[in-house]
């Protein structure tokens, strides 16, 4: 029997043994509706009022001189002014009792408006923008916008002593909080800059073909770790020294989920979804292999995050439930996961290692109230916390900069 | 839209669909994602299917490029609402092919490689074909089957050393 034969053979007869879905197709056609209105909440709204941001402000913002005019032609122009936007052109989210998220340590931006347990900020951006999802820098806030009134997504560095935002070149970005990588969108070029200065301090591409492009970044100690991808390959991980300007590349795809406690969430694997491994290292250890930790299939389709204390990981993976894992468990080769039953999806953790979360939509719909935003200190102890009128649709919380 | 169409076609083609996606991922709760994904996917884009009768070479491409970028896709950040939600409890599939050495070396294989021979040997596809459901060009479908049948070939090899070794027989 051929080689082509004997793979045809096995495919026919490893698909045999797969049985009937579980699902039906009113179920199907079921989430399909939900699906759609969801993305016409977003597109229409253009959607969303404002985004919660909660950001883990370790970080001290500082008044840092403005020398913008140091910043190379290619990731600039600031925004123009913006007309002040007196409503969103759909439903905002109800009000929500609770202790208010600033009492709590978590920052919230709502549209262009930044409000940390230590005041507010108001970002200059075009009329309709609102923020997905910010950092709290050295001096100042990196951010990523949509705007309501087009299909636009754009990145800014905003500094904090009141100068313009500066328009990055690129959404995919990074920061270690005084540091800032941005990679290209189309090729595998990357470009680093100092925080808040903005003052370009090297610039790479990674050695590969020309249909290459970068997914992902993350910067640590100086380092940055860029998971890049192209048509004959899958994902692998490229390691750039911003010391040497050096880049090598990994044998393995090495990803990094969070920071915390002086460690890291490490995850490895073939980057095509096949088994994964994960460990809780030191993060000067996250290029080095000899994992211990735990490697399955599950976590080769899993998503992890590591709280700032560095001390448990929220893991999900679709249509499975979210879970809890303590990271010395983990590191210890120990698989103990703990069922989060209080609700289905994860927004981020709060400065004190407790989890935001949310059970559903939290976009108001016509058919029923959007879910509460719930802060958990454990599995099943989750309260909603306090949000006034207006507060977003959706969100995305910042990386840990612990 | 016409939805009894597609709930008939889900309920009449699902079970073969879920076997292309066992091939395409190697794994049945995440077959069972993907076919989900891609349908919800195919539900979301019916209005702009202009030849239903075309209906299951969409969902086949749906789930083929879907497979071949999840792995890229959850690197972004992620956001509550573009997640599939719950169900998948999966029967399990037939344990005598969890021991097959070709299906495990198969399921080895970089995601792309094994979506052109899922393609080229299960689904029966032409070069032409698989270039235009992957979006790649017939070029890269060639370098992706040569290498995905390399490195089978090598590892047979290897494999039926390893055991001739084992069993003390000479070449």
């Amino acid at each position: 029997m051929s080689l082509e034969q004997r793979i045809s053979t096995t495919m026919a007869r490893a698909a045999e043994g797969v049985g009937a879905a579980g699902f039906t197709a009113d179920e199907i056609l079921h989430k399909g509706r939900t699906a759609r209105v969801r993305r016409r909440a977003r597109r229409t709204a253009a959607g969303v009022i404002a985004v919660v941001l909660a950001v883990v402000a370790t970080l001290t913002a500082t008044n840092l001189p403005d020398r913008t005019s140091q910043i190379p032609a290619g990731p600039t122009s600031p925004a123009s002014p913006s007309p002040t936007l007196t409503g969103w052109p759909i439903p905002t989210s109800a009000p929500q009792s609770g202790t208010p998220a600033q009492d709590l340590g978590i920052t919230i931006a709502n549209g262009a408006e930044i409000t940390s347990p230590h005041g507010r900020f108001t970002m200059s951006l075009p009329a309709g923008t609102y923020i997905i999802r910010g950092v709290h820098v050295v001096g100042g806030w990196v951010v990523t916008t949509e705007s309501a009134l087009h299909p636009q997504v754009d990145s800014w560095f905003q500094p904090s002593n009141g100068g313009a935002p500066i328009r990055l070149a690129s959404e995919r970005w990074e920061t270690d909080g005084n540091r800032l990588v941005v990679a290209s969108l189309t090729e595998a070029t990357m470009t680093a800059y100092l925080l808040p200065s903005m003052v370009r301090i090297a610039q790479t591409r990674i050695p590969t073909d020309d249909n290459s492009s970068i997914a992902g970044v993350q910067i640590v100690d100086g380092v940055v770790y860029a998971d890049y991808m192209h048509d004959a390959s899958p994902l692998r991980t490229a390691r750039w020294d911003l010391n040497t300007n050096a880049v090598t590349i990994l044998a393995k795809t090495v990803l990094a989920w969070g920071f915390g406690g002086g460690s890291m969430l490490r995850m490895t694997g073939d980057g095509d979804g096949g088994t994964a491994c994960a460990d809780i290292v030191p993060t000067e250890r996250f290029a080095e292999g000899g994992t211990t930790g735990v490697c399955s299939a599950y976590l080769g389709r899993a998503v992890g995050t590591l709280s700032p204390d560095g001390k448990r990981i929220v893991f999900r993976a679709a249509n499975q439930p979210m879970l809890l894992v303590d990271a010395a468990d983990l590191h210890a080769g120990v698989w103990r996961p703990t069922t989060i039953t209080a609700a289905k999806y994860f927004i981020g953790w709060d400065r004190s290692s407790a989890f935001l979360t949310h059970d559903g939509d939290p976009i108001p719909k016509g058919d029923g109230n959007p879910s509460p935003i719930l802060r958990c200190t454990g599995p099943d102890t989750c309260s909603p916390i306090g949000l006034s009128a207006g507060n977003p649709l959706f969100f995305v919380v910042t990386d840990n900069l612990g | 839209m016409d939805e009894d169409a597609l709930r008939e076609f889900i309920t009449a083609r699902s079970g073969a669909l879920l076997r292309s996606a066992y091939l395409l991922v190697g794994d049945r709760a995440h077959a069972e994602d993907l076919l989900q994904t891609a349908l919800i996917k195919t539900y979301l884009a019916w209005p702009r299917v202009r030849d239903h009768g075309a209906l299951e070479a969409y969902v086949r491409r749906t789930m083929a490029t879907t497979a071949t970028s999840w792995w890229r896709g959850r690197r972004f950040r992620e956001r509550p609402h573009i997640e599939v939600p719950d169900r998948a409890e999966a029967d399990p599939v037939d344990p005598r092919i969890e021991h097959d050495a070709m299906w495990s070396l198969l399921r080895a294989l970089p995601a792309r490689q094994r979506a052109v021979l899922v393609l080229r040997y299960y689904e029966g596809l032409s070069e032409a074909e698989i270039a235009d459901a992957l979006h790649m060009s017939r070029g890269t479908v060639k370098s992706h089957a040569s290498r995905a049948l390399t490195a089978l070939r090598d590892r047979l090899t290897r494999q039926t050393t390893t055991d001739d070794d084992r069993t003390g027989v000479r070449r």
